[in-house]
């Protein structure tokens, strides 16, 4: 048949291979690599602020008020005559960290939640579902600011809020993996050795859902780091945190428009837009590597 | 008086060129159907005898290709032809019906006008009206009731359906139907009612069948002659009887040694040793000596000639190669 | 004590609900099922191969099911080794000792294997839940020798490779030593080899022999290939739409089949011997196998059985003594 051409028994299914394997089909889709670069240059930035910085973020009247760019100040400055490129390379660190993170916390209780309720089935995933329908149906940003306020500013409660709002996707694409996987030969095999119904969750439910989680991974960062900056924006962001979104608020907030210095409102702006090029480009890659009919195709 | 030729494949290779090496799917393949006869291609899954078939309706998917070789349906070479005259070549010279083909009917169109969808494209017929009575006519052929034009999918067994299938190679009333595993997944008893009506429609239409399975059982009750493809390459061809009765090739009769049967004293299984080979890296010499009992030295060193014991008749094997030759 | 029989089934039952709308369900005044299988009693003995053949929808796979624990049954009871099994949930099973004693081989070797598990893990899984493993090095140990026990050999070359970089027949074999690995007595083999090319299916058939004279297992064998079912297996039942329709030693029922269904499958199965092939009648049935939903009343093939007669059709028929140890359940062969 010539679905069997890749006859099996040569490769070694080592980690490194699979790197290898993955990157060879990776490396031929271009907006990917771009997209990695571009993440690259982002991550480079927030490890090593401290040391790109020219001036220290938080340091008041390095220059003049809303100073033009110049040699000594490439981005001019604030209000406060902080230095802004200095801001926005900080604030690379708010916001991987705030994405990265609450990507992760929206991974890990929509799969939870979707697991639970796929595989367990009955009561357990009405009540789940019907949490899931009511999670979803709330209108996300009032919810997020009222939430927001009663909690307090912090980036530890926006990353909170944001994954509270955001879960329920991922708990419905796990949750109706899940079924499909459920009635799966191995998971019937895995019944009959004998293996407890979390056994089985943990064992086999959970590494097969987990690619596709991961890919939505990659959309899910991107979100949270513009809810950040939207909740930042509106004055809801942590105020001790220099983040792209609070340079923004600061910005629209001293009328930075209409000063000396545009550049206050367009760096953030565009260091926002390029992570979020980058993150999607990525996932348009990885959403090709991964199914291999979209590969096909081309 | 020689019969005439509805298919003629020579030195066919195709080949899938894959990230990891390139897959001699196909390689260097010579085989003949005549008219009103059904001819069998057995072999293993991972033979290369879907990728022949595919090649034949010039549907080869990517990344593979046909490298070289020729295959002529009446007197025209397929493999020089262009997608656009091989478009209108498949289906009305050469059709095919395919394994699980009863699954790919579309479930929202009445059985008919998906025939009738076809001779449209075909040219057969301009409107969908003038195709009704031939749809019916077809549906007598493959033993269904004519009235069932007008059915959905969903209101047909699979029997019935398999059918429909085979109206639908028959609508433009090809010179050839390539039947790729017909029957696998079907019940004994389905299957042999499919067969029938595949043996029925050959008897009334004349047409040639080249049934491509694994199923030797079957091959022994309704193919003429038979093909043995092994690694890319047929080992051996004869007619049905010499095939089973007497058969040359090791794999031919480890194949065979290999079948249980409901018939006869019940013996012992010899399933063969080891595993078809890996198309990219295939062994040197004869592809079948690392796991034929009767292998010799030079199997693993050279390609074994064709010996030739009549027309359409013939082995590749160095035990039936003469002593000087053997060297 | 129970003597020579290790499993027995005493009229088994199994009925699905089917899925209707509350206005159907309500117009209808009835729950609608599909008697997947429906009385059904039979023995297996110690050291037997029982082979239960049919075609789809016949119920043969449920019945497998059943025995396992992976379906309970609706009715009807279950005993292994003289105690009642069934009305233990599966869940229950490891405590109760059943789990170690009856197995299951699965069909799909693509399917049956997480693809995400390499063989070993596979393997470990079943040492690991039900506890019967120590240490690392027993655990290892115990997936090497069974690993060489299935012809994977050398078994370190293969217990570290996930499935898809197996052959199918090695994928089958390694199902094969995942039911075997906790040495069962009983194994409920579900069409173990119907996925595989025919020229290697007798070495996996070959495997079930050599596990049964090698530790005396059991096996019940559920094929709908007749062939294999012959190679294999001592005696068979024939199912048909969740009946036994004809029980007997292989050989009889295949060479000697009293019931129509059995004449009709037996002279459907192509035979590897183009002369024999040419003579040989068929005996045929009309139309095709009907879902078990609503079956016909009586007997179940008469619209289908080409010599049914009036009585087919009102009463279902007895099971009869045809010859010894075969049994058929016909009209035209009971004594009125």
């Amino acid at each position: 048949m010539s679905g069997d051409v890749s006859r099996p028994g040569l490769r070694k299914g080592g980690i490194i291979e699979k790197t290898k394997e993955f990157w060879r089909v990776y490396s031929r889709i271009r907006v990917g690599k771009i997209g990695l670069v571009l993440l690259l240059i982002y991550v480079v930035m927030a490890v090593f602020a401290p040391w790109i910085a020219p001036y220290n973020p938080r340091a008041i009247l390095v220059g003049k008020h809303f100073e033009p760019p110049s040699w000594k100040h490439p981005l001019g400055t604030d209000e406060m005559g902080r230095d802004i490129l200095s801001e926005v390379i900080y604030g690379a660190r708010t916001s991987l960290l705030v994405g990265i993170l609450a990507a992760l916390l929206t991974m890990v209780i929509g799969t939870a939640i979707g697991i639970a309720s796929g595989y367990i089935g009955g009561i357990t995933d009405d009540l789940l579902m019907r949490l899931t329908d009511l999670f979803l149906v709330i209108p996300g940003l009032p919810f997020i600011i009222v939430l927001s306020v009663i909690l307090g500013a912090s980036i530890w409660n926006i990353i909170l809020v944001i994954a509270l709002i955001a879960w329920p996707g991922t708990a419905r694409l796990v949750r109706s993996e899940t079924l499909s996987l459920k009635e799966r030969m191995f998971v019937h095999a895995s019944r009959v050795a004998g293996a407890s119904d979390f056994y089985i969750m943990v064992h086999h439910i959970l590494p097969n859902v987990l690619p596709i989680v991961s890919a939505t991974m990659v959309l899910n960062v991107t979100r949270a780091i513009i809810l950040e900056a939207g909740l930042s924006f509106l004055g809801l962001g942590d105020p001790t945190a220099i983040s792209w979104g609070t340079m923004l608020y600061f910005a629209d907030k001293e009328g930075a428009m209409l000063s000396p210095n545009p550049y206050y409102i367009i760096a953030p702006g565009v260091a926002l837009m390029g992570i979020g090029l980058a993150f999607v480009f990525i996932s348009y890659a990885l959403d090709e590597v991964v199914n291999p009919k979209l590969r096909q195709r081309r | 008086m020689p019969r005439k030729e509805v298919l003629r494949i020579e030195k066919l290779k195709t080949h899938y060129y894959t990230l990891g090496g390139i897959v001699k799917a196909v390689d260097g393949v010579d085989l003949r159907v005549y008219k009103g006869e059904l001819v069998a291609l057995v072999g293993e899954s991972g033979c290369g005898k879907s990728t022949l078939a595919f090649s034949i309706m010039g549907m080869v998917p990517p990344p593979g290709r046909i490298v070289s070789g020729k295959i002529y349906l009446s007197d025209i070479n397929l493999v020089e032809l262009s997608d656009e005259e091989l478009r209108k070549i498949r289906w009305s010279k050469v059709s095919m019906v395919f394994q699980g083909a009863m699954n790919s009917l579309n479930p929202v169109m009445k059985v008919g006008d998906q025939i009738i969808e076809a001779m449209l494209y075909h040219d057969v017929i301009s409107r969908p009206e003038e195709g009704r009575s031939t749809v019916k006519h077809l549906f007598e052929l493959v033993g269904l009731d004519p009235n069932r034009i007008d059915s959905y999918p969903h209101e047909l067994s699979g029997g019935m359906k398999q059918r429909v299938v085979i109206a639908m190679a028959m609508a433009l009333n090809p010179d050839l139907i390539i039947a790729d595993e017909p029957t696998t997944a079907l019940d004994v008893t389905t299957q042999a009612k499919i067969m029938e009506v595949l043996k029925d429609v050959q008897k009334k239409t004349g047409v040639s069948i080249l049934l491509i399975t694994h199923d030797l059982p079957l091959v022994a009750e309704v193919s003429d002659r038979v093909y043995i493809m092994y690694a890319g390459k047929i080992v051996e061809t004869g007619d049905v009887f010499t095939i089973f009765k007497s058969p040359r090739h090791p794999y031919t009769q480890g194949l065979i040694g290999a079948v249980p049967s409901i018939r006869g004293p019940k013996k012992k299984l010899v399933a063969l040793p080891g595993e078809p080979p890996d198309l990219r890296f295939p062994p040197p010499g004869c592809r079948f000596h690392p796991r034929c009992s009767k292998a010799m030295d030079i199997c693993g060193k050279k390609e074994p000639p064709r010996i030739e014991f009549g027309p359409d008749d013939f082995v590749s094997c160095w035990l039936f190669a003469k002593e000087g030759e053997r060297k | 004590m129970s003597g020579n029989i290790l499993v027995k089934a005493v009229h088994l039952k199994k009925y699905y609900p089917v899925r209707t709308s509350f206005l159907e369900s309500i117009l209808r005044g009835e729950r609608i099922f599909v008697k997947a299988v429906d009385d059904v009693s039979f023995e297996i003995k110690r050291k037997e191969i029982f082979v239960i053949a049919g075609e789809t929808g016949s119920g043969k796979t449920t019945t497998g099911k059943l025995l396992v624990g992976l379906e309970e049954p609706t009715s009807g009871e279950i005993y292994y080794n003289g105690e009642k099994i069934s009305g233990i949930p599966i869940k229950k099973w490891k405590k109760h000792g059943l789990r170690k004693k009856i197995q299951m081989i699965f069909q799909d070797p693509y399917e049956s294997l997480n693809p995400r598990q390499y063989v070993f893990d596979i393997l470990a899984e079943p040492l690991i839940v039900n506890k019967v493993v120590s240490s690392r090095e027993e655990l290892y140990d115990r997936i090497m020798r069974k690993l060489e026990e299935v012809k994977l050999i050398p078994p370190e070359e293969f217990a570290f490779r996930y499935p898809h970089e197996l052959s199918g027949g090695q994928r089958q074999r390694v199902v094969v030593a995942r039911g075997m690995i906790l040495e069962p007595e009983f194994v409920v083999a579900d069409e173990p080899v119907s996925m595989l090319d025919a020229s290697i299916r007798a070495n996996v058939l070959d495997l079930l022999e050599e596990f049964r004279s090698k530790y005396g297992v059991t096996f019940l064998y559920i094929t709908h290939d007749l062939a294999t079912a012959r190679y294999v297996g001592d005696r068979i039942a024939i199912m048909y739409l969740g009946k036994f329709v004809e029980t007997g030693p292989v050989d009889e029922v295949i060479q000697n089949p009293q019931h129509p269904y059995t004449k009709a499958l037996v002279s459907a199965i192509p035979v590897p011997d183009p002369e024999y092939a040419r003579k040989k009648k068929r005996f045929e049935l009309y139309g095709e196998i009907p879902t078990p939903i609503n079956p016909p009343k009586g007997c179940r093939l008469h619209p289908r059985c080409p010599l049914a007669m009036d009585i087919c059709s009102r009463e279902e028929p007895p099971m009869v003594k045809v010859g010894p140890d075969h049994y058929a359940s016909c009209w035209l062969l009971a004594k009125r």
